[in-house]
């Protein structure tokens, strides 16, 4: 439970960065939605009930900072993650890999968002696909910044362990266990 | 049963979440009031950590605009340059206060000609929300007497309106969002219809859909708002007609609109709140000035003097009427004989 509190602490600092710069730089909005990488990190690294909840507090606070319907961006953020976990096994958090994998997850949940307005009456005519495939591209690019420096975090902090996926731990507790047996 | 719910733990627990935000999306659709004390949190949580932020960057500019300026060899061109440097900027910080001070007098004076709702003078912190909503943060929360559905107005026209408040900071949905919707009436004839939120990424446009289809709308006719809803005042400006075009089903008038402000350039604001405040007061309004400001010197705006107290009336029995002297006939002197 402490990775999903930790994640959601990071995710309000980024966004609450991301609005102060665009004041700074004299813009409407920046097209990135940090807290999407963070679900993608998650998607990545966490287990389910611990990825469910992680992304339950990732969409409260992107529905709290944009202003949609308390509620939605919390079923996209909990559908983009159980789309993400079916290729979170071929995926790692470093280089191109992360790149991939971020703008996919940020391209899922938007689009999981944009099917949600609809179903609840939100008018949203004015956002186009190109939008979102910007938003992805540029979500992809700090995902390749960003989940690096997360995973470190966690493995300094304790709470994760070396190997950077779900799998990789998985595949390295198969080895420990089988290492033990034949040391037994 | 609990067999079952111990094996299935984590399919329950992750449908468990599916479920909840569905119940709060079910919530809202009976309730639109207002959207929770956990976002009001949220808004402030981040409303803090901008506020440091900006002030840390100014912090941080300043530091090194020293450091850059106290690097050098010669002393005495050091002087000369620190001379020169500070003369420009003195005067650059003038220019700035001056425009400043112009920006603010002309927001006073929007704000005084404004009935009704009390003007609150407040800061842009934040933007966000994009590509999705047109969301700006302000300075300003729930304990200065912000409430959700309260106007934002600066002297060039509407902003948006308040969406979600914390103690300290709101968030201000603009215009441009297609979830904003507010009555407007063409100023020349009086047309009547419905501004929605139309806004790109690189443009900031509204338009309104339901003029009807006879009405005299026209390219360049001045919009304001209607003063149907008490979040705005009539008169206040919108927009300009950028395009008129009738609806397919030829019923209505379709026109296309661009803000009178330039929502991205924005950096004061009045807010139009219908509550009193909570706290003191500084900036609009005539609230009472904040105590640790007064120790140096600031006095706040002129009040008017105070009136005399009125005399208590203290009751006092009612003296009894005397009966009238009746008058004695003096005994007459004693003629003296001259």
């Amino acid at each position: 439970m402490t990775r999903p509190l930790l994640l959601f602490v990071v995710a309000l600092l980024l966004h609450s960065a991301q609005a102060a710069l665009a004041v700074l730089l004299g813009t409407g909005g920046l097209p990135v939605a940090p807290a999407v990488v963070l679900l993608a990190y998650i998607a990545l690294a966490e287990r389910p009930v611990e990825a469910a909840m992680g992304a339950l507090l990732l969409g409260l606070v992107l529905d709290a900072l944009s202003g949609s319907m308390l509620g939605v961006n919390m079923l996209a953020c909990l559908l983009a993650l159980l789309a993400g976990r079916f290729f979170s096994g071929a995926a790692t958090p470093h280089g191109g890999s992360a790149f991939v994998f971020g703008a996919g997850m940020s391209l899922g949940y938007h689009l999981f968002l944009l099917l949600l307005l609809s179903v609840f009456g939100a008018d949203r005519e004015s956002l186009t696909l190109l939008d979102i495939v910007l938003v992805a591209l540029v979500d992809g690019a700090l995902a390749v910044v960003l989940m690096p420096v997360l995973h470190r975090m966690f493995v300094a902090l304790g709470l994760e362990e070396e190997e950077h996926t779900m799998s990789e731990r998985l595949s390295s507790r198969v080895t420990r266990s089988r290492s033990r047996e034949k040391r037994s | 049963m609990f067999g079952f719910l111990g094996r299935y733990r984590a399919y329950v627990l992750v449908g468990a979440m599916l479920l909840l935000p569905l119940v709060l999306l079910y919530a809202q659709t009976r309730s639109k009031e207002s959207r929770g004390p956990v976002v009001g949190l949220i808004v402030d949580a981040a409303g803090a950590v901008e506020r440091v932020l900006l002030a840390a960057t100014g912090w941080v500019s300043d530091g090194l605009q020293k450091y850059v300026t106290s690097v050098g060899n010669a002393e005495e061109l050091m002087r000369l340059r620190r001379q020169t440097q500070s003369k420009e900027a003195l005067q650059a910080r003038i220019h700035e206060l001056e425009a400043q001070n112009v920006a603010l007098r002309k927001l006073a004076q929007a704000a005084e000609r404004l009935d009704g709702p009390r003007p609150l003078g407040a800061r842009i912190i934040g933007r966000s929300g994009a590509p999705l909503t047109r969301i700006a943060r302000i300075d300003r929360g729930s304990l200065d007497g912000v409430k959700r559905g309260d106007g934002v107005v600066t002297d060039a026209g509407v902003i948006g309106r308040v969406l979600s408040t914390g103690f300290f900071t709101s968030d201000v949905l603009l215009i441009s969002d297609p979830a904003s919707a507010f009555d407007v009436v063409v100023q020349r004839t009086r047309a009547r219809g419905v501004l929605r939120g139309e806004g790109t990424e690189e443009q900031y446009r509204a338009k309104v859909q339901d003029f009807d289809r006879l009405a005299d709308v026209q390219i360049g006719d001045v919009v304001v708002t209607s003063g149907l809803e008490s979040a705005f005042p009539p008169g206040v400006l919108v927009g300009i007609v950028e395009d008129v075009a009738p609806r397919e089903d030829g019923l209505y008038l379709r026109a296309t609109l661009t803000p009178s402000v330039r929502l991205s350039d924005v950096e004061w604001v009045h807010v139009l709140v219908r509550a009193p405040p909570s706290r003191p007061v500084l900036v609009g309004g005539t609230g009472p000035i904040l105590p640790e400001l007064t120790q140096y010197g600031f006095e706040g705006p002129p009040r008017p003097p105070p009136e005399p107290e009125p005399k208590k009336r203290v009751w006092r029995p009612k003296p009894k009427p005397t009966p009238a002297p009746v008058e004695t006939p003096q005994p007459a002197a004693a003629e003296v004989p001259p």
